[in-house]
């Protein structure tokens, strides 16, 4: 019995989000239902949902349920999303290294095993202060080093704060890889592995897909999910809410879970942006590993051998 | 001026080379040529198999091929700066080293270049670096004013070699083939060495030798900047600027030596290039040296000093023995001591020593890019997690040393090719100073 | 009073207007519908909605597996009304591919019994694979209200709760909560949870809420999954929230933008220029050279 009132309530949630889902959607625009990746995937299924303000829709199964939503084509996606800035925070307290983010991330971007847009690292401040996960996605700064120095303007930054690159425009020349202080930029070295792949994908600067041999490609933030009104797939993918994402100017933040102040939430946990120094100005704030869910050590378990060597020469270090 | 035209009694004695054929000489452009032929083999194969078949990965992005890229570029424009100056200050011992300083100029100008084209991801694309050019980018800086200075250098280069290609034109004392006939008649541009052409000539050169200097330096400046604007430790630093201006000039001075030497041995150039020359070149090199050790002593106590967090991660690299420490060794104390105490003491002043310690300051020069460039790079502020050795530490790989030592062979070829068709030594001014001392003589 | 009369009859001719509209049937002949008997079990979650005033039933129908619920689609379920043994046939949906089916009650005047109670019940006859299932809802009829006040100069929401029997008896709540949203762009952010005191509940409004450029708010009131009254959500917008200024705060230090600065430009173009004039000039030397050698016979 108390089985079947929580199937309920689950199906009603279900039914609840989406009908938030769509709400959202229909203020982002037309993007939504333009959005099939695979194409001769299109059900034809209809599915109603609700809108906030009481309507009944019915639209294409296809347009909420497991599908990427298309992304704007390299014009449109210089100029961002109007009236947003988009801004992600990483609570350090709740994260243990699930590796989700990287994952999902990976799997989202058609990334190879090794290639990493968000990167998990294991820090350690100083001597005597604990060592803490450290999620590392780019933090899409305010005034962006690799922006400035890029010669042909192949990577850019938006009016909704997302830097992006158009690797159609890029060149090779890593001058952004080396002005980047946080490594956030990673090269597609390999030549067989992108150009096969992914071929028939229309390119979007905004999806990354596909990758261009030659050129440079990092975390993007994912503002065709944005459009949809979806989360990035490491907001979702994490299993303790670690990562929150959100509009800025909204003040509004979610991890998929919840939803709060983007305010309130760095005033209350002393938020605050890694090596500020650089004057970078980040969009991506942390906040600070105390009272810690997960012990460090935790991290490590049920991880590959590959993945344990990557922090060997930092524990020895440390 | 006509006594000039007829006076070629000597031009062997200085211009051997434009005629000299042998088997050493075979020998010599075979080898070159080998090592070239094996520099497009490791070059199609990068084309071929991507930029993954290098040494550089996700950390270390820019490998030697940086290195030599602001190497040769430092010696080019070192060049540059010393010949505008041999030219405006009106050096008199100037007429023997001249030419050799601006042909390691353009050469080393032509060269340089082409590393970049090694490193750059999308060769395809070159082209965007001038259809959506960013002002605000220094590459864009540096290319747009490297274009500029190659030409000016070529240009300069070039004038100042028409009086000679105008003798060479006239002259009947060499057996030169009716092609280099033509060829010099063409390039002589019809320079008889009337006094109004000479007003021409002198004023154009003039005014390319004065350009020439501040462009060099502003290139070498602009140079510097791509490591200098970047918030990277070990790179962002003021000083920058004038430290990679007096390292250039520093490798610069010693490339022209060790040329002057092997050409004096090679074409028994002693009458022309002599003791005196390696004396002054000798102390002008002191100079540059103890200016250059002054500002490496500057950055690395600076960063040494104050000890920040990311310096001294870079710092401990450097000088750390496992990694660097023997290099920048090298590069900062033999590099720089040697050659101070060879030319200053007097016993050991001799052209072969001082030929020796140039070829170390080459060296050093070079280890001195490596070791301020790979570094860093290793040393991001978020520490390196990477289970691959090849990302965690940067070794050229065998295409990468292919190149690099092609492009030392087209430095070599281009060289031995040119100073075939061209002389080595100024002709005109050799001659006139040579009158100038023998009337002397006689009165 | 009158209003009252009206509105029995209105109730009335609504009820007879289904008698003849509709196919008349006790509730006795509805459960002896289900005539075939199969091993799967179907089975019916039944909500109500409240939105915006406008009133649906949301049925789901699915079978119960362990790995979680399969959705039933394409079955047909037919909706009621019950009043008394009455039941009077809403409408009959098919489920989508979700399993899911909606059915508007909008401009049906749904009449409770005396405590308010008004009794909906969907039920699904079953077909080949599937037994049939029936679910039964009690719900009362609650309207609200959302104001915007200011009280003692502090901006406060109010929003008023009337229990309405649909027989002319109103009556005011009490204790049961309501949440307040706004909508943000991945989902609802929560402003604050109030009780419904005398059938009123107040809400000191966060005064740092960014709006839109003209600071309008939008503000969701939701009382969901009450055991009485179902699902309600009720939206209204207001200027209470800080005004959006939509250009970035970003950077003083425009480098990374489209334009270079000025001066920067100027430098360039000068710099360059400046070369460039003197190696016209330099061209033009060595031109006039050259035609003056032309001419030079005797050198």
């Amino acid at each position: 019995m108390r089985d079947k009132k929580e199937k309920t309530e689950n199906s009603r949630r279900k039914f609840i989000q989406q009908g938030m889902a769509l709400g959202a959607s229909a203020v982002a625009g037309s993007f939504l239902l333009s959005s099939c990746n695979k194409k001769d995937e299109k059900s034809g299924e209809k599915v109603n949902v609700l809108s906030p303000d009481g309507h009944v829709l019915e639209i294409d199964k296809e347009s909420i349920h497991n599908c990427r939503p298309a992304a704007a084509d390299r014009k449109e996606a210089r100029k961002g999303i109007p009236g947003r800035k988009f801004v992600m925070v990483i609570d350090l307290a709740k994260c243990k290294n699930a590796r989700k983010c990287v994952e999902d991330c990976q799997d989202m971007h058609h990334l190879p095993l090794h290639m990493e847009y968000m990167k998990v690292y294991l820090m350690k401040d100083a001597k005597n202060t604990p060592p803490y996960w450290m999620p590392k996605p780019c933090f899409h700064c305010d005034n962006p080093p690799c922006v400035s120095l890029c010669p042909v303007g192949a990577t850019y930054k938006r009016s909704d704060g997302i830097v992006l690159i158009d690797t159609h425009k890029c060149i090779g020349c890593k001058f952004c890889m080396t002005a980047c202080p946080y490594s956030a930029r990673v090269f597609n070295w390999e030549k067989e592995e992108q150009d096969e792949q992914d071929k028939e994908i229309a390119y979007s600067p905004e999806t990354s897909i596909p990758r261009v041999h030659g050129t440079v490609s990092k975390c993007d933030f994912c503002p065709e999910m944005a459009r949809a009104g979806k989360l990035p797939s490491c907001v979702t993918a994490c299993p303790n809410g670690v990562i929150y994402y959100g509009d800025a100017n909204e003040d509004a933040v979610s991890n998929g879970e919840e939803i709060v102040r983007l305010s309130s939430l760095l005033v209350d946990k002393g938020g605050y942006h890694y090596a500020e120094e650089l004057g970078t100005e980040p969009s991506v704030y942390y906040l600070p590993p105390v009272d810690r869910i997960f012990p460090v050590d935790k991290g490590l378990d049920n991880m590959s051998e590959e993945i344990r060597n990557r922090y060997r020469n930092f524990a020895k270090e440390v | 001026m006509k006594k000039n035209v007829r006076d070629f009694y000597n031009l062997l004695s200085f211009a051997r080379q434009l005629d000299s054929k042998g088997l050493f000489g075979f020998v010599w452009m075979f080898v070159i040529i080998c090592c070239i032929i094996v520099g497009f083999v490791a070059l199609f194969s990068q084309i071929i198999e991507g930029h993954a078949i290098t040494g550089m990965r996700d950390n270390v992005v820019w490998g030697i091929y940086i290195v030599n890229f602001v190497f040769f570029m430092g010696i080019s424009y070192a060049g540059a700066i010393f010949s505008g100056l041999l030219v405006l200050l009106k050096i008199p011992w100037r007429a023997p080293i001249i030419r050799i300083t601006q042909l390691v100029s353009v050469i080393c100008g032509l060269i340089g270049p082409l590393y970049i084209f090694l490193c750059i991801g999308r060769l395809d694309r070159v082209y965007f670096l001038f259809i959506y050019g960013r002002v605000p980018s220094p590459i864009i800086w540096d290319i747009f004013a490297m274009i500029t200075y190659l030409i000016g250098n070529i240009a300069f280069l070039f004038l100042l070699l028409v009086p000679d290609l105008a003798h060479l034109r006239d002259t009947n004392e060499l057996r030169l083939a009716p092609w280099r006939k033509k060829l010099y008649t063409f390039l002589a541009l019809n320079y008889k060495g009337s006094p109004k052409q000479q007003k021409d000539l002198t004023s154009a050169l003039k005014i390319l030798a004065t350009i020439l200097i501040p462009i060099s330096v502003l290139l070498t400046t602009i140079l510097s900047w791509i490591f200098g604007m970047t918030t990277r430790p070990g790179w962002n630093s003021t000083i920058f600027g004038p430290y990679f201006v007096f390292a250039a000039l520093y490798a610069g001075v010693a490339l022209v030596l060790v040329i002057m030497w092997v050409f004096r041995k090679r074409y028994d150039l002693q009458d022309y290039i002599t003791d005196l020359h390696f004396n002054y070149i000798g102390i002008v090199m002191i100079i540059i040296a103890c200016i250059y050790a002054y500002f490496s002593f500057n950055e690395y106590f600076s960063m040494w000093y104050s000890f920040q967090k990311w310096d001294a991660r870079v710092m401990a690299r450097i000088t750390d023995f496992d990694r660097y420490g023997w290099l920048f060794v090298f590069t900062n104390f033999i590099g720089i001591i040697v050659p101070i105490l060879i030319v200053s003491i007097k016993k050991l002043r001799s052209i072969r020593n001082i030929g020796i310690a140039s070829i170390i300051i080459i060296l050093g020069m070079w280890v001195k890019r490596y070791i301020s460039i790979i570094p860093t790079l290793e040393t991001p502020l978020f520490p390196i997690q990477d289970s691959r050795i090849e990302y965690v530490h940067y070794t050229a790989s065998w295409v990468e040393w292919v190149l690099t030592f092609s492009g030392l062979a087209l430095f070599l070829f281009l060289i031995t090719v040119i100073t075939k068709i061209i002389p080595i030594v100024q002709l005109t001014e050799s001659l006139l100073n040579k009158e100038a001392r023998e009337q002397k003589a006689n009165s | 009073m009158t209003k009252t009369i009206n509105f029995k009859i209105h109730s009335i001719y609504l009820i007879l207007l289904l008698l003849i509209l509709f196919q008349n049937r006790s509730s006795s002949e509805v459960l002896n519908d289900s005539i075939i008997q199969e091993d799967t079990t179907a089975t019916i979650d039944l909500s109500y909605f409240k939105v915006n005033g406008k009133s649906h039933l949301s049925a789901e129908l699915y079978e119960q597996a362990n790995e979680g619920n399969e959705p039933i689609g394409n079955a047909t379920l037919h909706f009621y009304y019950q009043l008394g043994d009455s039941l009077f046939l809403i409408n009959t949906i098919s489920t989508n591919s979700e399993g899911m089916a909606i059915c508007n009650l909008d401009g049906l005047d749904l009449v409770g019994d005396q405590e308010g109670f008004m009794k909906c019940l969907c039920s699904f006859s079953g077909n080949k694979q599937y037994s049939s299932a029936r679910q039964q809802l009690i719900i009362k009829n609650l309207q609200i209200s959302l104001s915007f006040q200011l009280i003692d100069t502090t901006k406060t929401i109010v929003i008023k709760g009337i229990e309405s029997t649909g027989r002319g008896d109103q009556k005011v709540i009490d204790f049961t909560s309501v949440e307040l949203f706004t909508p943000t762009l991945f989902g609802e952010m929560l402003i604050g949870s109030v009780e419904f005191m005398n059938g009123y509940a107040t809400l000191d409004f966060p005064t740092d809420i960014p709006g839109d450029e003209e600071g309008n708010i939008e503000v969701i009131a939701r009382i969901m999954e009450n055991g009485n009254y179902g699902n309600l959500v009720l939206t209204s917008t207001k200027n209470w929230g800080k005004e959006f200024i939509p250009q970035m705060d970003m950077a003083h230090h425009k480098l990374w933008t489209t334009d270079p600065p000025v001066w920067m430009l100027i430098s360039f173009i000068v710099l360059l220029g400046g070369v460039w004039s003197l190696y016209i000039i330099v061209f033009f030397k060595v031109r006039r050279m050259k035609k003056t050698g032309i001419m030079d016979i005797n050198y």
